[in-house]
């Protein structure tokens, strides 16, 4: 118990200490296995907030799909409205997921291990969100199979060269994926809970799950080369998923949009809000399951160094479409630059600066890096930013282009921001069902790291 | 065996002084050409200068990496990166002949009889000249260089300092610096970019370029580090320090590279192609006529498919010939790449895309390919490695002092 923590020469501790390899299970599992009626009052507040909120999802839907897309604020200039920056805005979160257990993963960063598991969850449920916004958007969703390239009666082929359609593959690819990832790195866990669980169709469910898991070396060596290859597919999805979302922007001729910074801007952004949105959830469960140990200031120091540096290629973004909006030399370039700053719209363009490019300037500081509070408030700013730039993309640049006769201005009427703050509700009622039913922390990773940093002292 | 070896320090003295004489003929035979009033005389330097430069920037970006990242593999790299970094200050003057000849490379620096820009009246090169125009263009160069020069200076000085103390501090500095360095890196290259590059077609524009230049100068510096460890690790130290494991991170970094300039390119294609504005296509219409269509396919073969196919298997990340080949033959790459950026610019073979620019600019170029071209590259290589290996011996191979570097005990002994 007393034996010195070694500190590297930086004096930084390492990413766990304190515990045992039983301790470590114990306390990962004990947040599910613990009698529903003692989890905390986080949990039941936070299950209340999302099943609440989540209702006015389903109402919204229910209006939409009776009456139709005329409910929402769309007009003639502004054709796409809402739906599109709450996609963007969404698939963009989960982006930190797939970030944290591909690229870390490759890289053989050990800090990885203890917020994998907990942002990959988030990766598929932000996707879950993502996706009903063009499933409504067709207007009428159970025809939405009409998107695949499946034989048919129909004559309908769909167009290969719209980048809608490449959106299609890019998110069905990266759900997919996402799944088993996830899937794969919890069936060890899953194993240890079965053991841990004493309700009986629980142990079924967790049985079942597992896969007839026992933990042979067979398993084990299997288990590694498949999250390997799956991390190596996983692993351009990164890149590609938000790549092919700008697409559906750039490759228009619309000024605000048809700009070559586009792809690796929009890759930058999405990171940037998916690590706020992380750490949204992160720094409350920490402190309520007393897992400041497993997930410590150290972890939030890296999270946010990668938010700050991702914020960074994003300030660098909105600089280059001012610069080349004014070096193009082309009028309606330079219009849309001025617009954004000083039409109408204005404030929402001011506001997304101070979100994403001021406020995450304080990152600098490790003081307020390791100040969990600060750093909630920030990612605050940090996903309200990031919905802002995608309002501004999208609304600024569509309200006003070529045609002076056919500008316009947009608003979400109450049905867009219903629908909105519903996909909020979802998310929330999915990460707390999350936090209840499964480890939210990857148990026997950190039963790695555990040893890892035995083996370490040991050989001092 | 290691008997036959000869001694490295002569060795690096008689490449940099055989380097630095082949740097001095061919820069003679350029300066004559300039002198003369050959036309030709300014694809070939440029191409060259582009290919130094990127070596030195190459090196700062690096070193960014190295010290906000910090793993393994950047103690290997840092004092190649170092020294390549301080040779930004005498390349970037050399690009002199050419802030004193612009209007013999970049239309948009011709004037009339009464110094007024020949673009005065277009409505869109007209529109941008409050920013292209002599004096904010060798002003832009003279921060840049100023920037670049300093920062590496700082870099080299405490690294030096930490060799010789062992101060965390200095350690602690290095990283202070490369944060807000990395940003000002990119700003700057991103406005070099532009000016030395992308206004070659004063109408033309992209806002990934600076991106694009980058993700070059990250190949140039990464392959040529490769390839030079290799050679190195003949001897010791780094016989002992460059490991399997830190040449497979290399292998892996080299091959995250490649797919990263790959995808920035075709970030850009597809973007321009898709829309096909007349405006934006021009880049592509002067790169997909006669030679340059050829080279074009051959930059997409060489620089992303083939290496690709060979960097994916493990095998060839650890293997460390079959690394030094890809690294050598990439390395090589990065002048076809440069080429293809600067001769059909230059040369615009499209007579659409000569039709936006006005008449004077027809006399700018000569041919296509010249043997100054080759002249040009090969002297600013050979005056680049000779400004080097003059840097690069003057220090201790290896970051030895450095606290993280030295846990692995058994290079202090071989360093010993």
């Amino acid at each position: 118990m007393s034996h010195e923590v070694k500190r590297d020469p930086d004096g930084q501790l390492p990413f766990i200490s304190g515990h045992s390899l039983s301790s470590v299970s114990e306390k990962i599992s004990d947040v599910t296995t613990m009698p529903i009626k003692k989890m905390p009052k986080f949990w039941y507040g936070g299950m209340f907030l999302g099943l609440t909120v989540v209702q006015l999802l389903f109402f919204a839907i229910f209006v939409l799909v009776t009456r139709g897309t005329g409910i929402w604020g769309l007009n003639n200039p502004v054709g796409w409205g809402f739906a599109i920056i709450n996609f963007v805005w969404w698939i963009g979160i989960g982006h930190a997921g797939t970030l944290i257990s591909a690229i870390l993963f490759l890289f053989q960063q050990d800090w990885r291990m203890s917020i994998a598991r907990f942002a990959e969850a988030m990766t598929l449920f932000a996707v879950v969100c993502a996706g009903l916004f063009p499933l409504l958007h067709v207007g009428r969703p159970w025809l939405v199979y009409w998107l695949f390239p499946y034989p048919n009666t129909l004559g309908m082929w769909p167009q290969f060269r719209s980048p809608l359609l490449w959106d299609v593959f890019a998110v069905s690819t990266y759900a997919t994926v996402s799944i088993m990832f996830w899937f794969t790195g919890l069936v060890p866990d899953l194993a240890t809970m079965r053991a841990k669980t004493d309700l009986v169709w629980a142990k079924k469910i967790y049985h079942g799950m597992s896969l007839g898991w026992t933990g042979a070396a067979r398993h084990w060596h299997r288990y590694e080369i498949a999250y390997l290859l799956l991390a190596g597919l996983a692993t351009p999805l990164v890149l590609s998923v938000h790549s092919i979302v700008s697409l559906d922007f750039a490759v228009s001729n619309e000024p605000g949009w048809h700009t070559t910074i586009f792809p690796p801007y929009f890759v930058a952004g999405a990171i940037f809000a998916g690590f706020a949105m992380v750490l949204t959830f992160m720094i409350p469960v920490r402190a309520i399951y007393g897992m400041k140990d497993l997930l410590t200031e150290r972890h939030m120091n890296n999270m946010c160094k990668v938010m700050l540096f991702s914020g960074l290629i994003v300030a660098y973004g909105y600089a280059m479409e001012i610069f080349f909006g004014w070096y193009s030399g082309s009028p309606f370039e330079r219009f849309m630059v001025l617009n954004r700053a000083d039409g109408p719209y204005a404030p929402s363009y001011w506001a997304l600066i101070l979100c994403n490019v001021m406020v995450p300037q304080l990152l600098w500081s490790y003081k307020i890096r390791t100040n969990p509070l600060m750093v909630f408030i920030i990612c605050q700013f940090i996903s309200v930013g990031m919905w802002l730039e995608r309002f501004v993309i999208v609304i600024i640049s569509l309200h006003r282009d070529y045609l002076d006769s056919s500008w316009a201005m947009y608003a979400g009427t109450r049905w867009d921001w219903a629908m909105y703050i519903g996909t909020m509700g979802l998310f929330l009622t999915l990460v707390f069902i999350f936090i209840r039913t499964l480890p939210i922390v990857a148990i026997f990773e950190m039963r790695e790291l555990v040893h890892k940093e035995e083996h370490k002292e040991d050989s001092h | 065996m290691s008997t036959e070896l000869p001694h490295l320090p002569t060795k690096l003295k008689e490449m940099q002084s055989l380097s630095l004489l082949i740097a001095g003929v061919g820069l003679s035979i350029m300066f004559l050409a300039w002198i003369f009033g050959v036309a030709n005389f300014y694809q070939g330097y440029l191409v060259g200068w582009l290919l130094a430069m990127g070596f030195g920037a190459g090196g700062i970006l690096i070193l960014c990496i190295h010290h906000l990242a910090h793993g393994g593999w950047g103690f290997l790299l840092r004092r190649i990166a170092e020294a390549s970094a301080l040779t930004l200050l005498p390349i970037m003057l050399l690009y002199l002949p050419i802030l004193f000849s612009l209007d013999r490379v970049y239309p948009w620096a011709i004037r009339d009889a009464n110094g007024v820009s020949v673009y005065a009246n277009d409505p869109v090169v007209g529109a941008k000249l409050h920013y292209l125009n002599h004096g904010f263009f060798w002003l832009r160069w003279i921060i840049i260089t100023a920037i670049w020069s300093g920062a590496a200076m700082l870099f080299s000085k405490f690294s030096k300092l930490q060799d010789e103390t062992g101060d965390m501090k200095w350690r602690r500095k290095m990283r202070f610096i490369a944060g807000p360095m990395a940003l000002i890196y990119i700003l700057t290259l991103t406005v070099g970019a532009v000016d030395w590059v992308m206004s070659l077609e004063p109408a033309w524009f992209s806002s990934i370029f600076g991106v694009m230049l980058a993700a070059g100068h990250m190949l140039s510096m990464l392959t040529f580090g490769i390839v030079f460890l290799t050679w190195l690790s003949k001897w010791e130290p780094v016989k002992t320090a460059f490991t399997a494991k830190r040449q497979h991170d290399l292998g892996k970094l080299l091959f995250a590279f490649v797919v990263f300039w790959t995808y920035i390119e075709l970030s850009q294609f597809i973007i321009y192609w898709h829309p096909n504005l007349s405006e934006e296509i021009t880049w592509y219409m002067n790169r997909q006529v006669g030679g340059f269509n050829g080279l074009s396919w051959f930059l997409f073969m060489a620089q992303f498919a083939i290496p690709f196919l060979v960097l994916i298997s493990r095998s060839t990340k650890q293997n460390r010939k079959a690394l030094f080949y890809v690294a050598f033959f990439l390395m090589g790459m990065r002048i076809i790449d440069l080429y293809w950026m600067i001769a059909p610019s230059i040369n615009m073979p499209v007579p659409e895309a000569r039709a936006l620019y006005p008449a004077e600019t027809k006399a700018m170029s000569g041919s296509a390919f010249h043997l100054l071209d080759i002249v040009g590259v090969v002297s600013f290589a050979a005056l680049w490695f000779g400004l080097f290996l003059k840097n690069f011996r003057s220090r201790p191979i290896l970051p030895v002092n450095d606290p993280y570097f030295s846990i692995n005990a058994e290079i202090k002994d071989a360093e010993a």
